[in-house]
């Protein structure tokens, strides 16, 4: 086991200067009766470049400009920081034009500079989405792209730069790629990648929206596009989607792999818009059974298959399980999925209070997140329209066309056993100003131990949001779980201290077309130390670790635990 | 200033025009009013703010308005309508009721209140089922369970309440009750994919992986059973200035005995060079509904002459409802070699098909004699 300190002292500064200023202005005047600050402040001004300046221009209803907007947090350079990777896509009527992705790196000062260029990460393909992981295990992080269009595979070369290596890889997929997830699924070691897809894009067929003029079309007015699994041997992936069976046509959108079935091998959930979702079951033969009906999560509670987008995993009732959050269209709720026994879920929505507040917005990225640092999970959702809706009155900024597409984010906060009430927005904050929100990375940005947000707009730069909201004396830990000299994405670790436990996943690909700081994250609120910490690696081990102190980053490496 | 721009101006001037009891008359507006280009949408529009402005004080021309909006998902404009018709006319549980419908995707609290307003006043099946999914959605589940079991005492056998009692009684982990009330939905209802859905959960719970399975198969399949019974509902959807107000406009007139007008509005919504394929299918259906094949027939080969794409925008089970209505408006024309190849067609996108192996039987039996 070894440990990391947290972030310098230059970059605490930075950031908390950013955080008392505000990106949008300055902070409201403090004092009796003044709105609570925010917990969740916006600092993206003041620690962000600036974005290509102007206007999106008003959209011209072709379905490929409304759905982007992915967002990634990783650590590109290994210097211990998290940097930012801004998947871009053209804008609306320039369907051909190049969208060059954005690197931006975290510099000691918690700042962050445009490195797209010297990178040769700037992947011009009309972007959607972003997943990352160590493909090759040498220990530094690649990154696949989805595109409409040609997907692109950048291997990492462990000096800052990249190397496009999408057809020496076998990968390079050209049809509508939407959420990709990497995983471990035939437990040979090393990272193999399953791709989403949304539909087979016509772009002759026209659509009208409820007040009959010309709309965004819903995806069922075109084919779905099956989903694809590329099994990586030795750096070179082979397609193996009709083998493995999901292959089957679907419009999915989030992609989440986690062991769901209760037996230890890493299956695959696919959020599908207008259609049940799918849950394929790994079988550990290399062949996937879709059992999402079976085990509650194709449908809603009353039985409907729902516009699902992004997904969150997380144990949010503190029962040792992982239960399931999907995003979905409004006039239908956010599910929240609890896990029961066998891997079976319920949709527990409305006894979660969540579908109360969030029927009547559009939501996208997700996550489940202990924000607070109160041991317990919270939610926070990004939104945005896809078809034409009243407009919030400080959405104006976004002009006539966008402004009724836009939605706040949500805040929702955990207040024990799984029952959410919802954050007021406070100026300056997450979910204080509209936008059209697509996709949302968490991770610890400033190093300060707690949880940051990126979120990815349609057609805006990305923001950043600080996060503020643990209150002085909670403690946590963040557990870096390797196998090798990768993340072990899938691994499940389980915090034990004073009597009580705590599971979390290892896990980079959830939310919407984005991807996260895979660190294992516990909010630890009055807890100091830690007794142990048991992992169960995607192979199947099970390990167990000495406990410690806590406020503190630990790595966790396979083969140097106890046997569990 | 284009033409559509200075309409929607004048339109919001004379919304807030002066009475002539000198109050002004707040009428609200959907802020994408302008964008709607359907003329008969605009018209209407404007027919019923110009309504409302003539007589402020009439709760019907407030719920005209409102169902309008309603129907076009301007859910928020049409609340604000009902609700100025609930003050206008407060013992009429009708506009409570519409009310209660319009806020379900804004606010369950409010809405619930408005549906409970609505029941006050009269016994209404649709508002006591809504009212338990409003509560339902609040998490009040006891409460949500008592308007559904209410609604069991008067019709045992509707699939939609006893689906619901049954994902109560799952979420509650009574699993034996949701078991029972689940097979009763499907018992009633074999095509409702949702009870199906439930109902395989239940059984996985219970062990039974087998029947579970089966369940599950038929959950995936599109759901064959109509939303809960609402006669309320249809004149909001007689609003629409989309297809599906001509099909509710012309269901009412059948209803009433008014075949002709009926006919007419069927007529209209395939004039214009229809391109829709469901709307063809629908058409279709409906005129084969009235014995008229030859319309039917007409219609559906309209619809396969659309093309691939059109034809595309079809899922599997319509493209075979297609086939099976056009081989069967054929056969009934006495066109029988025409008629077979679409009741083949349909039995190769849906071999359990059991309305095409009986009318490609009646039709080789027919040929044999």
């Amino acid at each position: 086991m070894s440990s990391a300190g947290t972030k310098t002292w230059a970059s605490a500064a930075i950031w908390g200067a950013a955080a008392l200023l505000g990106c949008a202005g300055p902070a409201p005047p403090a004092g009796p009766g003044a709105a609570p600050p925010s917990p969740l402040p916006e600092i993206t001004g003041r620690v962000l470049p600036p974005a290509a300046p102007g206007p999106w221009p008003d959209g011209t209803f072709d379905l490929r400009e409304i759905m982007g907007g992915g967002v990634g947090l990783f650590d590109y350079d290994g210097d211990g920081d998290l940097d930012l990777v801004d998947v871009r896509h053209p804008p609306p009527g320039r369907s051909r034009d190049p969208a060059p992705n954005r690197l931006l790196r975290q510099e000691p000062d918690g700042t962050f500079s445009d490195v797209t260029a010297t990178s040769g990460l700037g992947d011009p393909g009309f972007g959607q989405g972003v997943a990352i992981g160590d493909t090759d295990g040498d220990g530094d992080l690649d990154v696949y792209f989805s595109n409409v269009g040609p997907d692109a595979f950048y291997s990492n070369n462990g000096d800052g730069t990249f190397s496009e290596a999408t057809a020496r890889s076998g990968l390079g997929d050209d049809g509508w790629s939407t959420s990709a997830a990497f995983l471990d699924y035939d437990r040979d070691g090393d990272l193999d990648l399953f791709v989403a897809h949304y539909v087979e894009y016509d772009p002759e067929v026209r659509c009208e929206g409820s007040n009959l003029s010309p709309e965004y079309c819903s995806p069922g007015e075109y084919r779905g596009a099956p989903a694809s699994l590329y099994r990586n041997d030795g750096g070179v992936f082979t397609d193996v989607s009709v083998a493995a069976g999901v292959a089957a046509p679907a419009n999915g959108l989030g992609v989440l792999c986690a062991d769901l079935s209760g037996d230890g091998l890493v299956d695959i959930y696919v959020a599908n818009d207008q259609q049940a979702n799918h849950l394929w079951v790994n079988r550990g033969d290399g062949t996937f059974a879709d059992e999402a009906v079976l085990r509650g999560v194709a449908f809603s509670g009353e039985g409907a298959a729902e516009a699902s987008m992004g997904i969150a995993i997380g144990d949010a009732d503190g029962d040792d399980r992982q239960d399931l959050f999907i995003t979905d269209l409004r006039n239908e709720s956010n599910r929240l999925y609890r896990a029961r026994d066998g891997g079976l879920f319920d949709d527990v929505s409305d006894a979660a209070g969540t579908a109360a507040v969030d029927r009547p917005f559009t939501g996208f990225g997700c996550a489940l997140a202990d924000l607070d640092h109160d041991t317990d999970l919270d939610l926070a959702v990004v939104n945005g329209r896809v078809s034409r809706g009243r407009p919030f009155p400080d959405a104006a900024a976004l002009g006539d066309f966008w402004s009724l597409y836009a939605e706040p984010s949500l805040l929702l906060w955990n207040e024990g056993g799984a029952r959410f009430s919802r954050a007021p927005a406070a100026a300056g904050g997450f979910g204080a100003v509209s936008a059209i929100g697509r996709g949302l990375a968490v991770g610890d940005v400033d190093g300060d131990g707690d949880l940051d947000l990126a979120v990815g707009d349609l057609g805006g730069p990305v923001r950043l949001f600080r996060n503020e909201a643990p209150p002085d004396g909670a403690h946590w830990l963040l557990v870096r779980a390797l196998t090798g000299k990768r993340d072990a994405l899938g691994a499940l670790v389980t915090l034990t201290a004073g009597g009580r436990s705590l599971s979390r996943l290892v896990l980079a690909a959830s939310s919407y077309l984005s991807s996260s700081d895979p660190r294992a994250h516990f909010g630890l609120g009055p807890i100091e130390r830690v007794d142990a910490l048991d992992v169960t690696w995607p192979d199947g081990r099970r390990e167990r670790f000495a406990g410690g102190p806590v406020d503190r980053v630990i790595t966790l490496r396979q083969g140097t635990g106890a046997p569990g | 200033m284009n033409a559509a721009r200075a309409g929607i101006l004048l339109g919001v001037a004379a919304a807030l025009a002066l009475t002539g009891c000198g109050q002004p008359v707040r009428i609200p507006l959907p802020v994408d009013l302008e964008q709607a280009t359907d003329g008969r949408l605009r018209r209407a529009v404007d027919d019923a703010t110009s309504a409302v402005r003539r007589e402020p004080d009439s709760a019907l021309v407030w719920v005209r308005l409102g169902h309008i909006y309603l129907v076009h998902e301007w859910d928020v404009e049409a609340a604000e309508c009902y609700r100025r018709a609930t003050r206008i006319e407060p013992d009429e549980p009708k506009w409570h009721y519409y009310l209660g419908r319009s806020l379900l995707s804004i606010d369950d609290r409010q809405a619930a209140e408005a549906l409970a307003r609505s029941l006050e006043l009269a016994e209404y099946a649709p508002a006591r089922f809504y009212l338990g999914e409003a509560l339902l959605s609040l998490g009040r589940f006891d409460e949500a369970r008592g308007q559904l079991e209410r609604l069991v005492a008067i019709d045992p056998d509707q699939p939609h309440v006893r689906r619901t009692l049954g994902e109560l009684a799952l979420g509650a982990g009574r699993l034996e009750e949701a078991r029972a009330e689940l097979e009763r939905a499907v018992a009633v209802a074999p095509d409702f994919s949702p009870a199906h859905a439930g109902l395989a959960r239940v059984l996985l719970a219970l062990g039974e992986t087998g029947s579970a399975a089966r369940h599950a198969e038929l959950a995936r399949r599109p759901s064959q059973v109509a939303p809960f019974a609402d006669p309320l509902w249809q004149a909001v959807e007689m609003m629409s200035a989309a297809p599906e107000g001509f099909f509710a406009r012309a269901a009412f007139f059948f209803e009433n005995g008014q075949v002709e007008r009926g006919m007419a509005e069927l007529e209209r919504v395939v004039a214009d060079g229809q391109d829709d394929p469901e709307v063809w299918l629908y058409y279709a259906g409906a005129m084969f509904e009235r014995g008229e094949f030859a319309r039917a027939a007409r219609a559906l080969e309209t619809l396969l002459g659309l093309g691939d794409r059109a034809a595309r925008r079809l899922p599997p089970h319509k493209l075979e409802s297609c086939h099976l209505l056009l081989g069967a408006s054929l056969a009934r024309l006495g066109n029988a070699a025409a008629a077979e190849p679409h009741l083949v067609r349909a039995l190769e996108l849906n071999p359990e098909s059991t309305a095409a192996r009986r009318e490609l039987d009646v039709l080789r039996g027919q040929r044999e004699r």
